[in-house]
């Protein structure tokens, strides 16, 4: 390597003490070196720029000898951490979409210690169960990140003919709910309160819900099986339009209307004999349902079978211990207005329900009174209903889905109790009815971000880093020396 | 308007308390098993007699009813339209009333109703009856009402009291129903049918009356009803057989009558309060 040129001055201390005759190759010395005009030496300028020559001296040294040191104690660190990892291992982590190939490098090249994924999605299954199985190779995992707000869905099966289906749909206030099934769209809505419901005719295949796009999936998990209906009543009309709207409905009703003392009107089975193999429900119209009252309490409470009291059948004794609460006095004949349109139940003559039992539940209500209320009694259910009759509802209603209305009305009473055995379904394939708890069920709950990592030197990121920074202080260093000469 | 018929009641209806019930029938079981046409709970089934059935091995005592807690009571109710003489059967109303307080535990309205075709009245009665003899001709009102009637559930008997297919009453009358139902709506009703055995058996049918027999009006004797079906049911049933003349006599002039003619009636109110 070359030598680096001389230093423009050298300060007066480097030379020997006693050669100030001579000069170091032995010339004598100038008597007068010093230029006209030129400050003389000793002069107070002379000894000032001595004096900054020797400052920025040692500062170049002082830096020099800093970088050598940081460079030193970085070297020291990175030979450290890696000492360190040989012996325990790094925790890392991966963000978003690196998640899937960090799970690849992370179950192969690498073995942490300590894994965690910053989800911006709901993972597919095969990815959860893969964060699941690093525990049992022995890199604990955890997870945060942005995910949807929880959502299900649901589907079972109502007991009715016409076998519909119920779709429970959870998700947050506001959200935009869609359904369909594998044959195409089948209804959407707003979620109002912690979700929606949805009763569709007829399902084919796997129930898809999309929530603000967040996909969810189920399938029916059982069918059920319905049995008849009995209605039980004195000749009249309430008794007769309930049997027709349960059978325009789909259910097979077999029905006894009281007509002489001799004998009834029967329509269905010669003999009844209460229990669930033959029905599913009785509907007791009126204090005919006396006759059954001792075969009641059995079919409800150790069969499970449904049963719907309506108005003054209440009043029978022996089917008080079976009713969800008392019936009053009827307070208002039926007088159907144009005010009464939109809710002809306004309209029927009520006998509220008071004194409900410890269980019972109010299915509807009008203004102040109980009208239909229901309970479990058993394994079976009871429905009471305080109206005193509905028939006017279907023939005289003013809407123009009178007909209708009646006939879904009772529908909905008849599945509420309805006596239906399920029965499971083989389901093929995996659904996907909770995403998020599905997540959090696999691989636990969100862990705080801040958690996370053990060390910054566990960041991957970081190490490149520090190389740079190493590499750099020792050119910094390198240069600093070759500049002012020193090897 | 709704008007009641209370003039035209006598008999036993007429003294029955009001929603029927409040007093126990079985206290008035007596005087009916007595009556000739009255069917004693331990006579045997005979043609004729109520189609009614008790279960085998039970006994028939125990089948019987337990006082009724007070229920809407059946009211007879007649039709009043604006093109004809809707009025001219009014006399048998009181008869039918007595018959179906005679022969069944039914509670029934010891009055009867006049209901107009046109309003909305006549959808609080599911049974209405229908007569007249004088051309008959809907407003679009009634035809609007009629077929709504009839798909709601309501049972609509209309009687010729002509009993004379070549008079003017049947013959607007089916023109009418051509132009509210269709062409080809009034069927046939089979004398298998279960109108004939809903409470007496019918085994031929229609009861003859004794118009036909004796050679009135169109001089036929009438072997079948006609019906509008929805479904299985009949919604409107037409008779060319004038029950309305037949059925109208005193309630008192029963007991001179072998076999009482309105007992027909009662199975026409069963079947209207039970298909």
């Amino acid at each position: 390597m070359p030598s680096p040129p001389d230093p423009p001055a050298r300060p007066p201390s480097r030379e020997a003490p006693g050669a100030t005759g001579t000069t170091s190759s032995g010339a004598p010395p100038r008597d007068d070196p010093t230029p006209p005009g030129a400050n003389p030496p000793g002069s107070s300028a002379d000894r000032d720029l001595e004096a900054a020559i020797r400052l920025r001296h040692r500062l170049r040294l002082l830096f020099e000898r800093s970088t050598r040191a940081a460079a030193l104690a970085l070297i020291v660190l990175l030979i450290g951490h890696a000492i360190y990892s040989l012996r325990e291992r790094p925790s890392l982590r991966a963000d978003g979409t690196a998640v899937e190939e960090a799970l690849a490098r992370w179950s192969t090249s690498e073995s942490p210690r300590r894994i965690h994924a910053a989800l911006d999605s709901i993972p597919p299954p095969h990815l959860r169960d893969w964060i699941a199985a690093f525990p049992g190779a022995g890199t604990e995992a955890s997870w945060d990140g942005g995910t949807p707000a929880p959502s299900a869905v649901s589907v079972e099966p109502v007991a009715d003919p016409q076998k519909p289906s119920k779709v429970w749909v959870a998700a947050r206030p506001g959200a935009r709910v869609g359904l369909r099934d594998e044959l195409g769209a089948l209804d959407s809505t707003t979620a109002q309160g912690f979700g929606t419901v949805f009763v569709l005719p007829r399902l084919e295949g796997r129930v898809l819900a999309s929530i603000d796009g967040q996909g969810l999936a189920t399938d029916l998990q059982d069918s059920v099986s319905v049995r008849s209906a009995l209605v039980v009543a004195m000749a009249g009309w309430e008794g007769k339009f309930i049997v027709a709207a349960l059978e325009e409905r789909g259910w097979q009703v077999d029905a006894r209307f009281a007509v002489a003392p001799s004998g009834d009107v029967e329509q269905g089975a010669g003999r009844v004999r209460l229990d669930t193999a033959s029905y599913s429900f009785v509907v007791a119209v009126d204090s005919v349902i006396k006759r059954y009252a001792d075969q009641l309490p059995r079919y409800v409470r150790q069969q499970g079978g449904g049963l719907i009291v309506v108005g003054e059948a209440s009043s029978v004794p022996a089917l008080a211990p079976l009713l969800p609460a008392r019936w009053g006095i009827p307070s208002r004949p039926t007088d159907f207005r144009p005010e009464t349109a939109d809710d002809p139940r306004r309209a029927f003559a009520l006998g509220d329900l008071y004194n409900l039992k410890d269980g019972a539940v109010v299915l509807e209500t009008r203004e102040d009174d109980v009208a239909v209320a229901g309970w479990r009694v058993g394994d079976g259910r009871v429905i009471q209903i305080g109206y005193q009759g509905t028939w006017r509802w279907r023939m005289a209603g003013l809407a123009e889905d009178a007909v209708e209305a009646h006939r879904l009305w009772w529908s909905a009473l008849a599945s509420g109790v309805a006596y239906a055995p399920r029965f499971d379904r083989r389901i093929a394939g995996q659904v996907e009815p909770t995403p998020l708890a599905s997540l959090v069920d696999r691989i636990g709950a969100p862990a705080p971000r801040e958690l996370e990592l053990a060390g910054i030197l566990d960041d991957p990121r970081l190490l490149p880093l520090l190389f740079g920074v190493l590499v750099g202080l020792l050119m910094l260093e390198w240069v600093s020396r070759r500049l002012r000469g020193a090897g | 308007m709704e008007r009641a018929v209370g003039e035209e009641v006598t008999g036993r209806a007429a003294g029955l308390p009001a929603g029927h019930g409040a007093g126990p029938p079985a206290a008035a079981a007596p005087a009916r098993v007595n009556h000739p046409w009255a069917r004693r709970i331990e006579d045997p089934p005979a043609s004729g007699q109520p189609a009614t059935r008790v279960p085998r091995g039970a006994d028939p005592r125990r089948a019987a009813l337990d006082p009724p807690l007070p229920a809407e009571e059946f009211r007879w109710t007649s039709v009043q339209y604006e093109v004809g003489d809707w009025e001219s059967g009014l006399g048998m109303v009181a008869n039918l009333i007595d018959t179906i307080a005679r022969y069944t535990v039914l509670p029934v309205a010891p009055r009867g109703s006049i209901v107009p075709l046109g309003s909305r009245q006549i959808f609080e009665h599911p049974f209405v009856w229908f007569t007249g003899h004088f051309p008959l001709a809907f407003t679009e009102q009634e035809r609007e009402n009629l077929l709504e009637y009839v798909d709601r559930g309501g049972f609509i008997v209309m009687d010729d009291h002509n009993h004379d297919i070549d008079g003017e009453f049947h013959k607007t009358a089916h023109e009418e129903i051509a132009r509210t139902f269709g062409e080809n709506a009034l069927q046939e009703v089979p004398n298998d049918h279960e109108l004939y055995t809903k409470f007496f058996e019918f085994d031929r049918g229609p009861p003859a009356t004794s118009h036909e027999l004796n050679g009135w009006g169109d001089n036929l004797l009438h072997r079948h009803l006609y019906g509008v079906f929805r479904g299985e049911r009949i919604s409107l049933l037409y008779s060319s057989k004038d029950y309305t003349s037949e059925w109208s006599f005193g309630p008192d002039t029963k007991r001179f009558i072998a076999v009482d003619p309105t007992r027909f009636g009662v199975n026409l109110v069963v079947y209207a309060l039970t298909s």
